[in-house]
């Protein structure tokens, strides 16, 4: 019965525990963006978790949301590592926000070829790692449900770019971004611990 | 004592055996008995000649002459002996054929007599030119006395090896040797009965290296060892010196007589035979498994580690498949490195069903442990309490990630990310090892994203277009570099907002008319 329960949580990512909730609403790393930590049921972002973030391409402004706490984790001695990025990190702009150059650690997509998952899973489950950020072209359901498995494990913040939204992920903090004329539109599509689902625009720098 | 004349014909062992007692003194004293193999045609018969109807014999160069130093059976016959000058050969033999001694090749055989010869005797020594001395005493049990061990030893030998054998048994090295150099097959079980055994011979074959000595000796009328034992010891101490007397001390056990011992090359290979053909991982990785846990304690016996681990595939009929493990540590545990095996294997596709595995360990390095935190625990941030080098100098856990990652996805598919001292956007960073840090403008706004080549964007009505017509936010910024070294840019940078509302960074080069190009985005 116990195992075929454990299946069946395994197996469906609608279904989690509402134990994990207070897990969730443990104090989380600050976005460094004052109006997004106001609508996060952490406060920020969640520590030991999966973050998925939906935009419609790369290069607008997703980077930019999460610079604030690559700079704080890298400041921390802890790794940033780039699973597969669609382009260069580029190093100099990275230095000059102030991220520790030391931490930066790029795996490029020719090298993971199809094992991205495989690779964001041992990583997220390392204890060294600060944030791990990948951008997989395909992605199962069941691949998000180990992730976000593997980052609880783990000590460190997981993020998947994803250009398609899937119906349902296990994935603890679900957000939309699109870029507006205003500034960044960013729509929470599903937080563990909250139910304050809101969208807010942050102003383009 | 009942006789032994198995394998060698002449036993002497004058004691009884005592009744196997605590208390008897005499036999505790015994407690080595050296083993001899000589070869005395080696030099001939490692050239492995075909031909063995001529007379053959081998040369060595002394003092630039050629001297016969082992003939063949034939050639002896005729009279050529060792020492004799080439031209006396001749004369004797006009037939004869000759051969330049390998001496190299000798010590690389006698070598790997050696290592055969570790079977049987934890203490191997090598006497060269062409002898090996082992201590059987501590074998004897093992392999059910004297006699069946030597049998098994030169059954051994002569299956693996076509050499001619001599083979002496006494309680010290130095006898051994001499015995089994004249060709005398002996056991000496008891050091008392070693003096008498080796009364009868000549002074000739003391294998002293001081041959003024053995000529002197001769002069004043000894010719065998029982002659000189019965001259008196501080006389002969006087006028022949004390080398002599150490040499007569070492030949009886007198004295101890220290021997080089052969150490093992430290090398690891076995393999598996699967009980049937396998074409799936899980019975590669199943054989592999139980090769692993001897590895381990082979490792852990020998204190040692490794850093590579070499993989060969058998096939029934395709040539053997392999594959190499590397570990970023000296490591011996067989998880750990079944862990990264079972991932390299993952990745590899099995040309045919597989039949046998064999592991190798080339090279075995001494093992260096990393101490772990005391109070280690998952769930501490322990991380924030140690200073920031410390933790990046010892930090296993990633080390052992890192090396998940370079194993399946290759060495260089982890790559540190640099800042590289250079104006040009493109050549202003770099991966690989890290290096000193570029000194960089920290005033300039400088994207996230860069696109290490251009991409070159279309223009309409004279404003360039990215979704749309590219709104300046920013610029234009001047970089004009790199001349010296061929790439030479001219180019002015803007910051713009694409018809997408996202920022991106874009430049024209000046050297085209009329040409923009997309650098990177500040995603």
């Amino acid at each position: 019965m116990k195992q075929a329960l454990e299946k069946v949580l395994q197996d469906n990512p609608l279904l989690w525990r509402g134990g994990e909730i207070s897990k969730a609403t443990a104090e989380g790393i600050s976005t460094g963006y004052e109006m997004l930590d106001n609508i996060l049921p952490s406060r920020g972002w969640p520590v030991n978790a999966l973050v998925e973030v939906v935009c419609p391409r790369w290069g607008i402004g997703e980077l930019q949301l999460l610079l604030p706490a690559l700079i704080k984790v890298s400041q921390q001695s802890r790794r940033l590592i780039w699973i597969a990025p669609p382009f260069v990190p580029y190093a100099p702009g990275l230095l000059n926000s102030g991220i520790v150059m030391e931490q930066a650690i790029v795996i490029p997509e020719e090298k993971v070829t199809t094992s991205a998952s495989w690779t964001m899973e041992k990583i997220l489950k390392t204890q060294s790692c600060g944030i791990a950020m990948s951008w997989p072209k395909r992605l199962q359901d069941k691949t998000v449900r180990r992730l976000q498995l593997a980052a609880e494990t783990g000590n460190s913040l997981g993020f998947l770019f994803r250009t398609v939204e899937a119906k349902s992920s296990a994935a603890a903090l679900r957000l939309r971004v699109t870029s507006s004329a205003e500034g960044l539109q960013i729509e929470i599509l599903k937080a563990r611990g909250g139910g304050r689902f809101k969208k807010i625009f942050l102003p383009q720098p | 004592m009942p006789s032994r004349n198995l394998a060698l014909p002449l036993i002497l062992s004058e004691t009884p055996t005592l009744p196997e007692v605590a208390n008897a003194p005499v036999e505790e004293k015994n407690s080595a008995l050296w083993l001899c193999i000589h070869l005395p045609n080696m030099p001939l018969e490692i050239l492995n000649l075909k031909n063995v109807e001529n007379p053959q014999c081998v040369l060595t160069e002394v003092a630039g002459r050629w001297l016969i130093h082992t003939p063949c059976e034939l050639a002896a016959d005729r009279g050529v002996a060792s020492g004799m000058a080439l031209n006396a050969a001749y004369a004797l033999c006009p037939d004869l054929q000759v051969y330049r001694r390998t001496l190299l090749q000798e010590k690389q055989q006698l070598k790997q007599l050696a290592d055969w010869a570790y079977q049987f005797s934890s203490m191997v020594s090598i006497v060269e030119p062409q002898s090996l001395l082992l201590e059987i005493q501590g074998s004897l049990q093992l392999f059910g006395g004297l006699s069946a061990l030597l049998k098994k030893i030169e059954e051994s030998l002569l299956t693996k090896w076509q050499y001619t054998l001599q083979m002496a048994v006494t309680p010290t090295p130095l006898a051994s040797r001499l015995f089994a150099q004249i060709g005398k097959s002996i056991i000496v079980e008891q050091s008392s009965g070693l003096r008498s055994a080796l009364g009868d011979l000549s002074i000739n074959t003391l294998l002293l290296d001081d041959h003024k000595t053995v000529k002197k000796l001769a002069k004043i009328g000894v010719s065998t060892l029982q002659d000189l034992w019965r001259l008196p010891r501080d006389g002969l101490a006087r006028r022949f010196g004390q080398a002599l007397i150490n040499h007569l001390d070492k030949l009886l056990g007198d004295k101890p007589d220290l021997q080089h011992l052969h150490e093992l090359p430290l090398i690891f290979d076995a393999s598996v035979e699967l009980p049937m053909e396998a074409a799936n991982h899980k019975s590669v990785l199943i054989a592999a498994e139980k090769i692993l846990q001897g590895l381990e304690k082979y490792l852990r016996n020998h204190d040692a580690g490794l850093t590579q681990l070499f993989v060969r595939l058998y096939h029934y009929d395709h040539p053997p498949q392999n594959l190499s493990v590397g570990f970023r540590q000296t490591t011996r545990c067989a998880e750990h490195i079944q862990s990264l095996f079972q991932e390299r294997l993952d990745n590899l596709k099995l040309m045919a069903p597989v039949t046998e595995v064999r592991l190798m360990v080339k090279e075995i390095i001494p093992f260096v442990t990393c101490s772990d935190a005391l109070f280690a625990s998952q769930t501490l941030p322990v991380v924030d309490l140690l200073p920031a080098n410390a933790k990046q100098l010892s930090d296993p856990d990633w080390e052992s990630t890192l090396e998940q990652l370079q194993n399946r996805l290759g060495q260089q598919a982890v790559l540190q990310l640099q800042v590289v001292d250079d104006h040009r956007p493109e050549h202003a960073w770099a991966y690989g090892e890290p290096l000193p840090c570029g000194t960089q403008d920290k005033a300039e706004l400088r994207p996230t994203w860069i696109l290490p080549k251009a991409k070159h964007l279309i223009v309409r009505n004279g404003t360039p277009w990215l979704r749309g017509p590219l709104c300046f936010l920013q610029g234009p910024e001047r970089i004009e570099s790199g001349w010296w070294q061929g790439d030479d840019v001219c180019r002015d940078y803007y910051i713009a907002r694409d018809g997408d509302s996202s920022r991106v960074w874009i430049y024209r080069d000046l050297k085209q008319r009329d040409c923009w190009y997309l650098q990177g985005y500040f995603g």
